[in-house]
């Protein structure tokens, strides 16, 4: 009785591992060959440790995809569930039948395991293989359930004319379970080679060199190989610089960086210089590419470089590089006017501060005029009655000259003293502040903000190649 | 095309504000100081024009930014050398050799900015010059005025004696 229930809880355990994995294909958890007849050991033990060791380290969910059809299909089946039972809940898993490959809706397919049995089926299979669906730049590994008969090299070729590099082949060999790979830039081989070669074999229940390489860089040198370089003449970006022998030598900062790439990856520039109207080229609403990015979308030319914006409408169509630089959109503003001879002298105040002392003085003749004319009691008690003069003798305070008369009343003693002191004080910061401005180049303020254009109704002139930096977000330019 | 702004959200709207889009380079003649004008470019235009025509005139920029935009290379899509190059630029900025690169062509001959006093010459007493030169072509006329007033009243003080 506890043998049998021991047999049960089994059976279960399996099903509801299998029912954990992300899946796509209901047949998977009805196949009705749970208990695997294993195909071959050491495949298994070999693709479990690439899974586990390499994508599950970079990814937690791997996407197999069975790619055989008639009797193939069960061993492909065993096969998968055999690589399932070692899965200790490490990585998800997506399962996908080659003729009906469902997309994610947030990403790429980016870690891809195929069952593959024959050339016939990847032929089916590499129409499947769509940018919307697979990263073309993720990692893909190919398991030939019927050993080395697959035309490795038509598979190779086939993916890299696609831009899928990342790919490796895996089969049961006589001897041991070998691992395959095609090296795009070798020395001895020409440009885009796709020979297979051999990476690495699982011998005794493990591979024989490095994990790290099971995968291996394929574009760090590229042994002088062209890349085809599309460029134009753009301000100190690039631009054509004559040299002694008559010919034109491209020359600026993207043709420095591009030099330096060209020597750290070890290829050869071919380069193509555009002196078309707009060479830039622009992506049109209506889809149509123009000037160099057309070349790219052609595939006539591989890079294209000269001050380009990272524009989302160019994303669509185009692929491009990390952020090297940034540079900001300025305003180009009017020089400041020079200040006339006279405002110079009338800088250090502002007008305000001009209307205050000009009423203080109106004020002072005001009273003097008052007095003069109509209250001649009060003069001892203003300015004093041996003042002939008051109005010349306001002036004298306001340059600072000694009083010739000073008057004798407590009052007016008081009222003079408080005007000296006040005409002093105005004085002292005039000959201070004029003496700063007479050094000045006696420039206007020029404007400062986007607001001050506004308020003063400046007319924006905009170059017609940068029109497209507002094509992208219709309606709002959040700064 | 009018570009609306709005100051409340800080935000400005194509629809509304007055834009001209010109098919030369606007930066190939300067923006005289009475012109109510300004052309929204690149920095790195501005730059490159202010080395060509540096000898001529200086484009002087606004302080505040529109916004800043990133400068990348383009590739065909999956074209199979993206994550390298990337690799390579990524290394290249944060060691600031992009930087050089970019200042090799865009540094200036500038002379540095004098600081603290400096001579007085006539442009900068202009106005006081002035000033005094008026006062004393007024005092001149206050002069011939007094003068004529003299004469004439004396004149009429002589014949008025006469007449008594």
């Amino acid at each position: 009785m506890n043998s049998i229930r021991l047999v049960l809880l089994m059976v279960a355990r399996l099903y509801l591992t299998m029912c954990h994995f992300e899946t796509t294909s209901k047949n998977s958890c009805e196949h009705e060959k749970l208990s695997p007849k294993i195909v071959n050991k050491d495949l298994v033990s070999a693709v479990k440790v690439i899974i586990e060791e390499v994508f599950s380290t970079k990814f937690t969910t791997v996407n197999i995809i069975t790619a055989t059809k008639g009797s193939e299909q069960h061993r492909s089946n065993d096969l998968m569930t055999a690589i399932l039972i070692q899965n200790r809940e490490k990585y998800a898993v997506r399962l996908d039948g080659y003729m009906n490959i469902v997309p994610i809706k947030t990403r790429l397919k980016a870690f891809n395991m195929f069952l593959l049995d024959g050339i016939e089926t990847f032929r089916v299979l590499n129409n499947q293989l769509t940018p919307n669906y697979f990263k073309f730049s993720g990692f893909y590994l190919f398991v030939l359930i019927n050993g080395k008969s697959v035309e490795h090299d038509e598979i190779f070729e086939t993916l890299w004319k696609r831009h899928i590099f990342n790919v490796n082949l895996i089969y049961q060999d006589v001897d041991a379970v070998s691992v395959m790979t095609f090296m795009p830039f070798t020395r001895d081989t020409r440009c885009g080679n796709t020979k297979a070669v051999l990476v690495d074999q699982f011998v005794n229940g493990s591979f024989q060199g490095s994990l790290d390489s099971l995968f291996p860089s394929k574009f760090r040198n590229l042994q002088n190989c062209p890349i085809k370089v599309v460029t134009f003449e753009e301000n100190l970006a690039v631009f054509r610089d004559e040299t002694l022998n008559g010919t034109y030598e491209l020359r600026g900062y993207d043709m420095d960086l591009l030099n330096v790439l060209s020597s750290s990856l070890n290829f050869k520039k071919e380069m193509k210089f555009l002196t078309i109207r707009l060479p830039w080229g622009y992506v049109l609403p209506n889809g149509t590419v123009t000037g160099a990015l057309a070349e790219l979308q052609k595939e006539t030319q591989q890079i294209a470089i000269g001050d380009y914006y990272l524009k989302p409408n160019r994303l669509n169509v185009l692929e491009s590089s990390v952020t090297y630089y940034s540079f900001p959109l300025v305003f180009v503003i009017p020089s400041a006017a020079n200040s006339s001879a006279f405002r110079k002298l009338l800088q250090p105040f502002r007008r305000i501060v001009w209307v205050l002392l000009l009423a203080t003085f109106l004020c002072g003749l005001l009273v003097i005029f008052l007095i003069n004319i109509r209250l001649k009691r009060l003069r001892s008690f203003v300015y004093g009655t041996g003042v002939k003069h008051p109005v010349t003798n306001m002036l004298i305070v306001i340059f600072g000259s000694s009083q010739p008369k000073l008057p004798r009343r407590n009052f007016s003693r008081f009222l003079l003293m408080m005007f000296s002191i006040f005409c002093l004080v105005q004085r002292g910061i005039y000959q201070g502040s004029l003496y700063i401005f007479l050094q000045s180049d006696g420039l206007e303020k020029e404007m400062e903000t986007l607001d001050e254009m506004i308020e003063n109704d400046f007319e924006f002139t905009i170059f017609e190649s940068n029109l497209d930096i507002f094509e992208d977000q219709p309606g709002i330019q959040k700064r | 095309m009018r570009l609306e702004y709005s100051r409340k959200v800080q935000r400005i709207y194509l629809n509304g504000f007055r834009l001209k889009v010109t098919a030369v380079n606007p930066l190939d003649n300067p923006i005289n100081s009475d012109q109510k004008i300004s052309y929204l470019v690149s920095l790195a235009e501005v730059m490159a024009s202010n080395q060509k025509n540096s000898k001529k005139f200086v484009h002087k920029i606004c302080h505040e930014p529109m916004r800043t935009d990133n400068i990348v290379m383009y590739f065909p899509k999956n074209f199979f050398l993206v994550g390298a190059i990337n690799e390579k630029l990524s290394a290249l900025t944060s060691s600031g050799i992009i930087e050089y690169f970019i200042q090799n062509f865009t540094k200036f001959n500038t002379k540095p900015i004098e600081s603290g006093p400096k001579e007085l010459n006539l442009r900068h007493l202009e106005g006081i010059f002035k000033i005094l030169l008026i006062g004393c072509a007024t005092s001149t006329l206050i002069l011939l005025l007094e003068n004529f007033h003299a004469k004439v009243f004396k004149k009429l003080k002589i014949n008025r004696r006469y007449a008594t």
